[in-house]
């Protein structure tokens, strides 16, 4: 409990909380405006955290990233464009109320169930989060490898339309992860004499050229969008506590489903949302209103992606192990700040990683107060062209690819993965499993070959270790699950 | 087009990825071979040991990839083919990126930055100079200012400043 204490005296300190509200702000905007996402703002903002303090730079991405759940919903509500994957399930109810004139009511239920989706979260990752990072501790080098193997085997929940495509994009980012020195014996490999990759593929701008460059070269060709009239007036948003209170089992079991999608690496918050809609719905009265403007309809997906985030942050933060795209990136911010994520986090930075349950509980109060009180900036966002947004946003990810170390081949690296980026997108090869990969290929490797030199190359160490030996079955196991599941999809579906 | 050849481009698109990923894995394969052995690591946990592993499963996995487009239930057919359009967009787009980074090192931040917005705000649709010549000059100088001179990121500088 003092550590908690400590936690929000440390985040209300005023430079963490000055970047609590522009990250809850930017977030709100990343995630509003269709074309950009929460990723990406994170990935964009991250180079300009090098020289914050670690308390200060973990605001302001937790504020992006706990903003982010909640913008998502403005454009899906006004325009019927999800601004994020995770808002895709809030346009089936949140536009059909806009268009019966009652966008504020739908904007202000969206906003609350966020609010207490994501304070559910929170209070999940205090209670499991240091227990699952004290079990932890007893990890060695084998039980690590094991759990990055089965990290690793996760990627195929990012499989969209084949389990294979997903993994070999992953492999491609496990043999971009070999390049640099390697972790046992300092020989460099893959490098071609190039300075700038001795020590690795660098992590931002690969991060910033996957994730932003294609999303550019897709946005810049937009259109202006229209909006609804509708009242910004803050009593017209506000729901009555009787509409908040008709909806509690709704916002109590999405917040459940939210926060346990959240802590399954690999499913995503558009799964939560989705799921949590289909039972909202199930379990309804009247199912058929729904897709007609109900505002459970509203309520139910909103609560659940809020929810996700805390559930995300539980493996990343007690694992080492991303649970989503924005948890990969601020895994890689961590990283940047010189602190890796896993049991030892807890006890040797304890203080920090409360200051980042901290964070997230301002972040969600600031949120609701930004989204409530800057709708009207929002909806103006909306309406600036893409033609402009889109270049713009380019020149940021020049500058954040040269901020890392000052170097224009970083640049020239966010490039080329920006191009392969766009063309794996094309050709159906998921992005994130490629990130993920890079991020844990080498902890795999250091201590894959750690525990392979202790045993002299016996590769019965990894089932001896009994808890080596469960993760190495839920890996198999999550395997033949996802595969069987695929296959019955597809047969159902049959022939094309 | 005629039946036929969308078949062959169809069969040549679904086909290049996989050959590519092939080449991939020759060629990564190649530059492990020559990789030393570190001391006291001689025989197969090397710092060539993992890369193998790697290499491998990814050949195993295009075969397979290749196997389920051809002789399975072949999902992802209709995906293979991509517009030009897109390409020559993604092309042009990394074109101006490198001209920007590359002018940066010669004329400066700003300059180089108002060149570019300057022609890709204008090759994504905006006609107007009017609206385009005040975006740009104001956007560059605005974000000079405050990533070179408040968040002190070392941006390579020009004679404005």
């Amino acid at each position: 409990m003092d550590l908690l204490v400590d936690g929000l005296i440390q985040a209300l300190a005023w430079k963490p909380l000055l970047f609590a509200v522009l990250g809850s702000f930017l977030g709100i905007v990343f995630a509003a405006i269709p074309g950009l996402t929460v990723s990406m703002g994170i990935i964009l903002l991250l180079p300009f955290t090098f020289h914050m303090a670690s308390v200060t730079s973990m605001s302001l991405l937790v504020g992006v990233f706990v903003g982010g759940m909640t913008g998502g919903s403005i454009s899906s509500i006004l325009l019927n464009i999800p601004g994020n994957p995770a808002a895709i399930v809030t346009s089936l109810d949140g536009h059909p109320l806009a268009r019966q004139g009652r966008a504020g009511v739908a904007l202000g239920v969206a906003f609350f169930s966020s609010f207490l989706g994501g304070l559910f979260s929170l209070v999940c990752l205090i209670t499991i989060a240091p227990q699952l990072a004290e079990f932890a501790l007893n990890f060695g080098a084998p039980e690590l490898a094991s759990l990055v193997l089965l990290g690793l085997c996760l990627i195929c929940g990012f499989a969209q339309t084949s389990m294979s495509k997903a993994l070999i994009s992953g492999l491609l980012g496990l043999s971009f992860s070999t390049v640099g020195m390697d972790p046992i014996d300092s020989i460099p490999r893959f490098t071609f004499s190039v300075v700038q990759i001795q020590q690795g593929v660098s992590f931002l701008p690969v991060m910033i050229g996957l994730f932003a460059v294609p999303e550019i070269i897709s946005g810049m060709r937009g259109s202006v969008v229209s909006l609804p009239d509708f009242s910004t007036r803050l009593r017209d948003l506000l729901p009555s506590p009787g509409t908040l209170a008709g909806l509690w089992k709704t916002l109590a079991q999405s917040s459940l489903i939210g926060t346990t999608i959240g802590l399954l690496p690999g499913t995503g918050s558009a799964v939560a949302a989705l799921l949590s809609y289909n039972t909202a719905q199930r379990r309804s009265p009247e199912p058929e209103s729904f897709g007609k403007g109900k505002l459970e309809g509203v309520s139910a997906p909103e609560a659940a992606n809020s929810a996700m985030t805390g559930g995300a942050m539980i493996p990343m933060l007690t694992l080492g192990i991303p649970g989503d795209p924005v948890t990969a990136v601020m895994l890689g911010a961590l990283t940047i700040q010189g602190l890796a994520p896993g049991p030892l986090l807890f006890e040797s930075h304890g203080g920090f990683v409360f200051s980042i349950f901290g964070s997230f509980f301002i972040a969600l109060f600031l949120t609701i107060v930004i989204a409530l009180l800057g709708i009207r900036l929002f909806v103006q966002v909306l309406r600036v062209p893409p033609g402009l947004l889109f270049p713009s946003i380019a020149v940021f990810c020049v500058i954040g690819a040269f901020a890392l170390q000052n170097s224009f081949f970083d640049v020239f690296l966010m490039i080329g993965f920006g191009l392969l980026g766009y063309f794996m997108q094309k050709f159906d090869y998921p992005i994130m499993p490629l990130l993920l990969a890079i991020i844990l290929g080498p902890v795999f490797e250091k201590n894959a070959r750690m525990s392979l030199i202790l045993s002299d190359g016996d590769p019965g160490i990894f089932f001896r270790k009994p808890i080596s030996l469960v993760f190495l079955a839920l890996a198999l196991l999550y395997l033949v699950s996802v595969f069987l599941k695929r296959t019955s999809f597809l047969n159902r579906r049959g022939p094309a | 087009m005629t039946e036929e050849s969308k078949k062959i481009k169809r069969n040549v698109g679904r086909l290049a990825v996989p050959i590519l990923l092939v080449v991939f894995c020759i060629w990564y394969g190649s530059i492990i071979l020559e990789l030393p052995q570190g001391p006291g690591t001689e025989g197969p946990l090397g710092p060539s040991f993992v890369p193998w592993v790697w290499a491998a499963l990814l050949v195993v996995l295009t075969l397979v990839d290749i196997g389920t487009d051809y002789l399975g239930k072949a999902q992802d057919k209709a995906h293979v083919a991509i517009e030009r359009k897109g390409v020559f967009d993604a092309l042009t787009l990394c074109l101006m990126l490198v001209g920007l980074a590359l002018l940066m090192q010669y004329v400066g931040f700003t300059a180089a930055v108002i060149a570019f917005l300057a022609v890709s705000i204008r090759w994504s649709g905006i006609r107007s100079w009017k609206v385009i010549l005040p975006y740009v000059v104001i956007f560059a100088l605005v974000v000079n200012y405050v990533f070179h001179h408040i968040l002190k990121v070392p941006l390579p500088q020009d004679w404005l400043f």
